[in-house]
């Protein structure tokens, strides 16, 4: 059975994810029944009645209406994702996450048993507001991670925005070294054509007699991982690790903490890994799998393995 | 020593001679009385009876009267929206559509629930008074986030001197609660602002420092005990929290627990955590938990350390995970079994099929210990079998496998074996943890032989193949052969073979001969592994 490809679109209130998802919509809901699960909710924020009044065809889900603070509440989320798949049998699945929101804890969720088998996690955009972003000083630490994460930063607003943008990119660049970096108005960025979506794989690791279409309809068998953990793993254990995974995955991503106290960034794409150095950072090592050879359990376990050598 | 004395003990950063365990029992009370979380929450009777359920369950330490942070929030005019399985939520924010903070006023009893959970503290202080009582307040910055939503991080940019008015009067109603609960009987006020996780360590000690530490100085000076609880990524902000000088600071499973030790105790303060909720306590097995709990009690150490989940537990937790952890906690012996388990991990490429075992015919009797020299429990178990043994000379094999060694650990997985000691009779669980009385073990033996005899007499019959190539030498053997078998009664089958072919084939050069041929079913309706099937090789051979 074809699992599910599930989108995410996070970024902060204001910054374009509703436009975004409109543009989502416009794009992709002629051609495949799309589910829209919407988490963020505040005033002024166009909700799911208003996105419909627009004569978008979709399906949405509503989660935690309200302030969403704590990964206890993504309890619920697999519940209700569950039922919502089994009632109205979306292609695409889209979270527009709040900004408040936690990716990787989005990820875990989707590897749980119930959802593993369904779907899996295909692309995270993240929109950054060129105007307010040297303003939030205040939500670095959030903002960054939703970056890193990211398969795609959008710099959007651009056209509102006065200032220098090299800073801009410069930063974003430092916390995610191998994700597409677009600047935008209005969150536009090339949809309609999906193969768009590699842009993000440097040009030289790209096979050249091996063109693959990234299609999200035609992967079988494909799961994502996520893992989390505080635990490090030296540089040596970590490249073993991540050998032993490549021949089984799509590609790899992540920050990983190392014994040294440092963090390095590793991107695995097609066969090729490439590491760049990140400083000391606080947080957990966080890693996202995508491939047709990848349990959550055996991952997981292999990390702890090689973490433990 | 009671729970409620370890955990003062935990939080004055004494020694204690185990790790006190808190269970974050919130919605997951409804789930043991079989209550959605709506019901629950908005029940005094039903909040009472659950955390006793949970209490008598779980046999806990500490345990807070409530998990829920929107108590205050819903008193002050913001929308809740309830659910089934998940405590409330917050739909809309006052002082962001139109609410002046003026009109906002520090609650009383006589509002929302605040007057029914007080109560129901005071019964629970009454009902259980050997168990630490932990009252959850919803800290400064997360009201502040309930009554302003997000617009708040733009006003800490763009208008602070609101924010401290803000945060003022979420000082003032974390107070009021606070006394509240100690007035009814609570030992720990917990705290709880998992919002802090999103702003900086500036922001931090800009707009929180002052009013928590007002806050713990209160309770302090009531004579109680406080704890800083924070989940989601707040790494960057322990230090600062702990200069707000509560006794204890609880964090969940997004920030290592070795950090947290590090910077809290030299300041004087206790910490707590962090298993994880939903991979590990949800999600896994009882073994799962017991590992996970064992490295978080490794990492926390002996002293200032307090077990408890990363957050408030998921409603469906299994309970038997979470008795899985209380185990751990209060017995040596089960820490030293789940240790050595975790030290020698089972090959799982290399797990035999046991479905088949036993099949010789003899009763294999294996006894799967920590380790007999060291452990009272398991030696008690082998000399059980040892002592029973005589009685079943020639039939019966024992053996020991102490799970120090890397063999026992495969047999024990591929046995499905989940304590220790455990007994097994011809592969399959016969008695676990309690050693049986003499009668009950011979009997059990007893009941596996007649088992397998009553299999071989349901087998095809034993044959005697008789070897002739004359009509002479066939009669003659014939008659012998009949003769045997029936002063013997015996049943078995007679074949005659008389092509001279068919007789070399079967390695005989000189007839009249006889051979025995005897049939054992060993497997039936699967394919056996090679294990298995090299046991019964040796049998024949």
């Amino acid at each position: 059975m074809d699992k599910i490809p599930f989108f995410i679109v996070t970024g902060f209130l204001g910054g374009g994810k509703t436009t975004f998802l409109k543009h989502f919509l416009h794009t992709f809901s002629g051609r495949y029944r799309i589910g829209v699960i919407q988490n963020e909710f505040a005033p002024g924020q166009v909700d799911g009645a208003e996105l419909r009044r627009e004569e978008e065809d979709f399906e949405l889900l509503e989660i935690n209406k309200g302030s969403v603070f704590c990964v206890c509440l993504l309890n619920d989320f697999t519940r209700s994702l569950k039922s919502f798949i089994e009632k109205y049998h979306p292609d695409i699945l889209l979270l527009e996450a709040s900004g408040l929101a936690d990716p990787i804890a989005v990820a875990e969720v989707l590897q749980g048993p119930q959802l593993f088998p369904l779907l899996y996690l295909a692309y995270i955009w993240t929109i950054v507001d060129a105007e307010n972003f040297g303003k939030t000083s205040a939500m670095t630490t959030r903002v960054e991670r939703q970056v890193r994460v990211a398969d795609k930063i959008l710099i959007n607003k651009i056209d509102k925005y006065k200032g220098p943008l090299d800073p801009i990119v410069e930063k974003i660049r430092e916390w995610n070294p191998f994700a597409g970096i677009e600047t935008v108005t209005y969150a536009r960025t090339r949809l309609d054509d999906l193969e768009a979506l590699q842009e993000h794989v440097p040009v030289a690791m790209k096979k050249k007699d091996e063109h693959r279409r990234f299609d999200p309809l035609n992967k079988p068998g494909t799961g994502t991982v996520a893992l989390k953990t505080t635990q490090p793993i030296s540089r040596k254990n970590l490249e073993a690790f991540i050998r032993e995974m490549l021949p089984l995955s799509y590609r790899i991503k992540g920050t990983v903490k190392l014994d040294d106290g440092n963090f390095v960034s590793v991107q695995a794409v097609m066969g090729e890994v490439e590491y760049k150095d990140a400083g000391p950072l606080m947080q957990p090592t966080e890693l996202i799998a995508i491939g047709p050879g990848i349990t959550p359990r055996s991952f997981g376990k292999r990390f702890h393995t090689y973490r433990k050598n | 020593m009671s729970g409620k004395e370890l955990i003062q003990k935990a939080m004055r950063l004494e020694k204690t001679e185990r790790t006190p365990w808190v269970p974050f029992v919130g919605v997951h009370g409804g789930k043991l009385l079989g209550l959605d979380a709506t019901t629950y929450l908005r029940s005094g009777e039903h909040i009472f009876n659950g955390v006793s359920k949970a209490i008598e369950e779980y046999d806990p330490d500490g345990i807070p009267v409530i998990f829920d942070l929107q108590v205050e929030a819903e008193v002050l005019g913001c929308e809740l929206m309830w659910a089934d399985d998940n405590p409330p939520s917050v739909a809309s924010h006052p002082l962001s559509e139109g609410k002046s903070l003026d009109d906002l006023r520090v609650p009383t009893l006589d509002d929302g629930r605040i007057g029914m959970i007080m109560e129901t503290t005071r019964r629970l202080r009454e009902a259980h008074p050997d168990i630490a009582l932990y009252g959850l307040i919803t800290g400064p910055f997360t009201l502040a986030l309930h009554l302003l939503g997000t617009d708040v991080f733009i006003k800490m940019m763009e208008d602070e001197a609101y924010v401290h008015r803000v945060m003022e009067f979420g000082k003032q109603v974390g107070m009021f609660m606070a006394g509240e609960y100690i007035r009814n009987g609570c030992d720990v006020i917990a705290l709880v602002d998992p919002m802090t996780s999103q702003i900086s360590p500036e922001q931090f000690r800009q707009f929180v420092t002052a009013p928590a530490t007002e806050i713990f100085d209160f309770i302090r000076q009531r004579g109680a005990l406080s704890s800083f609880f924070v989940c989601g990524y707040a790494q960057q902000n322990i230090e600062a929290m702990c200069e707000c000088r509560p006794d204890n600071v609880s964090i969940d499973e997004n920030i290592p627990l070795d950090y947290v030790r590090e910077v809290a105790l030299p300041r004087g303060v206790s910490f707590g955590g962090n298993m994880k909720l939903t991979v590990v306590l949800l999600m896994g097995s009882p073994e799962d938990c017991q590992v996970h709990a064992l490295e978080c009690l490794d990492q926390g150490g002996d002293r200032g350390f307090i077990l408890a989940p990363g957050c408030d537990l998921p409603m469906d937790t299994p309970p038997e995970n979470l008795k899985a952890v209380t185990q751990l906690v209060r017995d040596d012996y089960q820490r030293e079994v789940v240790r050595t388990l975790m030290e020698n991990q089972p090959d799982e490429e290399k797990l035999p099929d046991m479905s088949e075992y036993g099949q010789t015919d003899k009763v294999i009797v294996d006894i799967i210990t920590l380790a007999s020299e060291s452990c009272a429990p398991c030696k008690y178990m082998v000399d059980a079998v040892k002592n029973v043994a005589p009685e079943f000379e020639g039939i019966l094999e024992w053996r020991e496998h102490s799970i120090k060694k890397m063999e026992a650990v495969n047999f024990m997985n591929a046995l499905m074996v989940r304590s220790l000691p455990t007994i097994c009779i011809d592969g399959k669980i016969a008695f676990t943890s309690k050693i049986p009385p003499r009668s009950e073990l011979i009997q059990a033996i007893q009941n596996r032989i007649n088992e397998k005899l009553k299999l071989k007499l349901s087998q095809k019959r034993p044959e005697l193949l008789l070897f002739t190539t004359n009509e002479e030498d066939e009669k003659k053997l014939h008659e012998v052969t009949r003769e045997a078998i029936i002063e013997l009664g015996a049943d078995v089958d007679i074949r005659h073979i008389t092509d001279e072919k068919v007789i070399r084939a079967y390695g005989i050069h000189k007839t009249p001969a006889v051979m025995t041929v005897s049939y054992k079913l060993k497997t039936q309706g699967r394919i056996p592994s090679v294990d298995v099937v090299r046991e019964w090789i040796k049998e024949v051979m």
